[in-house]
């Protein structure tokens, strides 16, 4: 591994981004090594939430440009201790939706779920089935994320074909 | 195992420390240039890329490192808070050979002549420990002019009327304005006001073997790739090395300044590749490491001579610790304002530098607007979504559409402000870590207060039609951090004199931003810089080879 792929993997998430204090005391003491992915459904759990932040218009979403993927390898890379974080986080997302509108995060409307975002942003979702972990912080950490995995250079595995950067009119002319 | 006695040991290769290891090896002393970082190859890297920017790369900004934490407050008598350099308080400087000056945003003008009499201009002021420098612009204009020719700044002379007398133009042209620079430069002109070109320690063509540059958008803040910024490293440091008279240790973590048997500072010691203590004596100790870093080592270098730490008989090490204070205001356009070309920085004014009303001090007001694609998702004015559609079509409409001006402010001495070493906590190796204290001044608001409507005035004149911009904060420092071992003609009011040798000891030297005496309204690179050419003047005109005696014979 060079040290630039190193760097990335060692500080991705560190950009304004290291987790609050609130979601670090939300960490189990000890995560296993050999769990460093999502399940399926927590993948598409993940995919919903992201699509939700950066969605698709006239221009690809968040899905399309790999930005669950993106932040599924730098958990994996670098901070694999955050993929309880996430995982925890996006299953009460889930859950939060059943109560509300008796469906899965995946399965209510696009309108539904920017709904109990909205409320998890302003923090006034309720406590119930977050334990530790402080919704709105969880809302803002994955917002970021998703902007990173959106408008960071494509060979962090997000930004497909350059879509976003083509869609604001940014030219990396020294990279290319 | 001792390595051989050198003339002269300078902690830090950063600014200061590599302008002097540059000047003393060049007239032929034998010179050891300790550095805690590394020597980044930046080949490694592949750079102008936004995830790279300075908190994610390098320590100790990197958020995961924990071997460098400090302690912060803001008032006496509050609790200290434990801070890791991804702490919003935590002062950042790159521990890396080149220093906080690899990542800057490459602003390198001189000081204007009322800065180095601020306390005579403005007064004394309650709670202010304002003074006047020890040296004038006129002092300090040839070693400006030697650090400019030397590092490479780009600027055009004569057309800021603010702008002391210089004995020859910059040595390379000017960066080229972008939309926005021209609309705020109109505006500005429309005001009343007197616009120029913001000098910058930027190869604008190639120059001394030195790649021009190539206006790449990732640039504050990030480290050059090809070598473009004016930085130690791509201006200095082969030459230095070139002369066989200066030996680079990296990653020498210092503890303390040693000395003799009589109490003479004799050199200094340094964990080797960060593990086993190394003595290194030499006739000088110069130190350059960042206006924390070198009072948290002098105040740490405590002995039965020296029991409140090297050159602190009168209390006076890590005092005065100050930064810049000053809004950010952004606009946001219907026209296109900028081309995506670095640097940045354009068009700025001086007609708030000082003589304001109501407050002492100023600063020069610059355009600086950086666009890049992950940054720009969160500049945004107060009611836009942070999010969905609404947010994703904000980003595609005004990313070139927007304008950000800043001042460093000048921020007022307090004395209460301060580096100490904390009683509790240690280093990764074991040296009780620097603990900052530090909050604003009433004059600080005001200053703010008076620029935040000036600069919102400026851009509505240049047409933007949504203004943002922010209250001010309650303190803290961060890269302009300086003014901790004041230089002084009065011991007891100073910590070094006027050639940043210590008051109480002739071969210690401090070199860098801690010299400041006011944070005058610039950034300081070059004043840095330049203040590392005139102590170095001084040492080699001193230097009477094979041991060192100054002038005056103090003990």
């Amino acid at each position: 591994m060079n040290s630039s792929r190193r760097s990335f993997l060692y500080s991705l998430l560190s950009l304004s981004l290291a987790p609050p204090e609130v979601l670090s005391r939300a960490l189990p003491r000890q995560s296993k090594d050999d769990e460093l992915s999502f399940t399926p459904a927590q993948k598409e759990l993940l995919a919903c939430f992201c699509e939700q932040i950066y969605p698709k218009d006239d221009y690809a979403g968040a899905r399309e440009v790999g930005v669950p993927d993106f932040i599924e390898r730098a958990l994996r890379e670098a901070h694999p201790d955050w993929l309880a974080i996430y995982r925890m986080g996006l299953n009460a997302t889930d859950a939060a939706s059943r109560s509300r509108y008796g469906l899965g995060f995946c399965q209510v409307s696009f309108e539904q779920q920017m709904t109990l975002l909205v409320q998890m942003e302003k923090g006034t979702l309720p406590q119930e089935g977050w334990g530790r972990l402080d919704a709105r912080e969880f809302f803002q950490m994955v917002r970021d994320h998703t902007m990173q995995g959106a408008y960071s250079h494509p060979k962090y595995g997000g930004n497909r074909d350059k879509a976003a950067w083509d869609m604001i009119g940014y030219y990396d002319f020294w990279t290319e | 195992m001792t390595p051989d006695k050198v003339d002269a040991v300078i902690v830090g290769a950063g600014a200061s420390g590599g302008v002097v290891a540059h000047q003393l090896a060049h007239a032929g002393l034998r010179v050891v240039l300790l550095e805690r970082g590394s020597r980044l190859d930046v080949k490694n890297f592949q750079l102008h890329d936004e995830m790279l920017t300075r908190g994610n790369l390098y320590p100790p900004f990197n958020g995961l490192d924990r071997r460098h934490p400090r302690e912060f407050r803001h008032r006496e008598g509050e609790a200290f808070q434990l801070i890791y350099p991804d702490s919003y308080s935590y002062p950042g400087l790159a521990a890396a050979v080149g220093g906080g000056q690899l990542f800057y945003g490459g602003l390198m003008w001189r000081f204007l002549p009322i800065d180095f009499r601020a306390g005579s201009e403005y007064g004394p002021i309650s709670g202010s420990t304002l003074s006047d420098w020890p040296l004038t612009y006129e002092d300090l204009e040839p070693f400006y002019d030697l650090a400019e020719q030397h590092l490479g700044v780009a600027g055009e002379a004569g057309v800021n009327p603010f702008d002391g007398k210089r004995r020859r133009p910059f040595p390379l042209p000017p960066v080229q304005m972008q939309t926005g620079d021209l609309l705020i430069q109109k505006a500005a002109r429309r005001l009343g006001y007197h616009p120029f070109t913001v000098p910058l320690g930027i190869a604008t063509e190639p120059y001394k073997g030195r790649n021009g540059c190539i206006r790449h958008p990732c640039c504050n803040l990030f480290i050059c790739e090809i070598g473009a910024k004016s930085t130690i490293v791509s201006a200095l440091l082969p030459a230095t090395l070139a002369t066989g008279n200066c030996r680079l240790v990296t990653e020498a973590v210092v503890k303390e300044v040693t000395l003799d048997g009589k109490g003479r500072p004799d050199g200094v010691a340094y964990f080797d590749q960060g593990k086993t203590l190394v003595r290194q004596p030499a006739h000088l100790v110069i130190l350059a490491a960042s206006a924390t870093e070198t009072p948290r080592l002098l105040l740490n270098s405590r002995s039965r001579w020296f029991p409140k730490g090297l050159g602190n008989r009168n209390d006076w090490v890590g005092r005065n610790l100050m930064d810049h204070i000053g809004p950010s205001v952004v606009g946001f356009f219907e026209e296109t304002t900028n081309e995506g070309l670095g640097p940045g920085p354009g068009v700025a004014i001086d007609d708030f530098y000082g003589k304001n009303p109501g407050f002492a001090g100023g600063g020069v007001i610059y355009n600086r607007t950086e666009a890049l694609p992950m940054a720009f998702a969160n500049i945004r004015p107060q009611t836009a979504p942070r999010w969905g559609k609404a947010h994703k079509e904000f980003q595609r409409k005004y990313f070139r559409r927007y304008c950000r001006l800043w001042v460093p402010g000048e921020m007022q001495p307090q004395f209460e402000n301060r580096v100490e070493i904390s009683p509790s906590v240690r280093d990764a190796w074991g040296i009780p870590v620097a603990r900052l204290t530090h909050h604003l001044h009433p004059n600080d608001y005001a200053l703010y207060d008076f620029f935040r409507e000036k600069m919102v005035n400026l851009m509505r004149e240049a047409g933007a039609f949504e203004v943002v911009s922010r209250p001010a904060g309650q303190g803290g420092v961060d890269a302009h951090q300086c003014g901790t071992c004041r230089m002084g003609n009065d011991p007891k009011t100073s910590v070094v004199d006027r050639f940043g040798r210590l008051h109480d000891l002739d071969n210690v030297f401090v070199v860098d931003g801690s010299l400041f005496v006011t944070s005058g309204g610039r950034n300081p690179a070059l004043t840095i810089q330049a203040l590392a050419y005139w102590v170095s003047d001084h040492i080699i005109r001193e230097w009477k080879g094979g041991g060192w005696q100054a002038k005056g014979g103090r003990a």
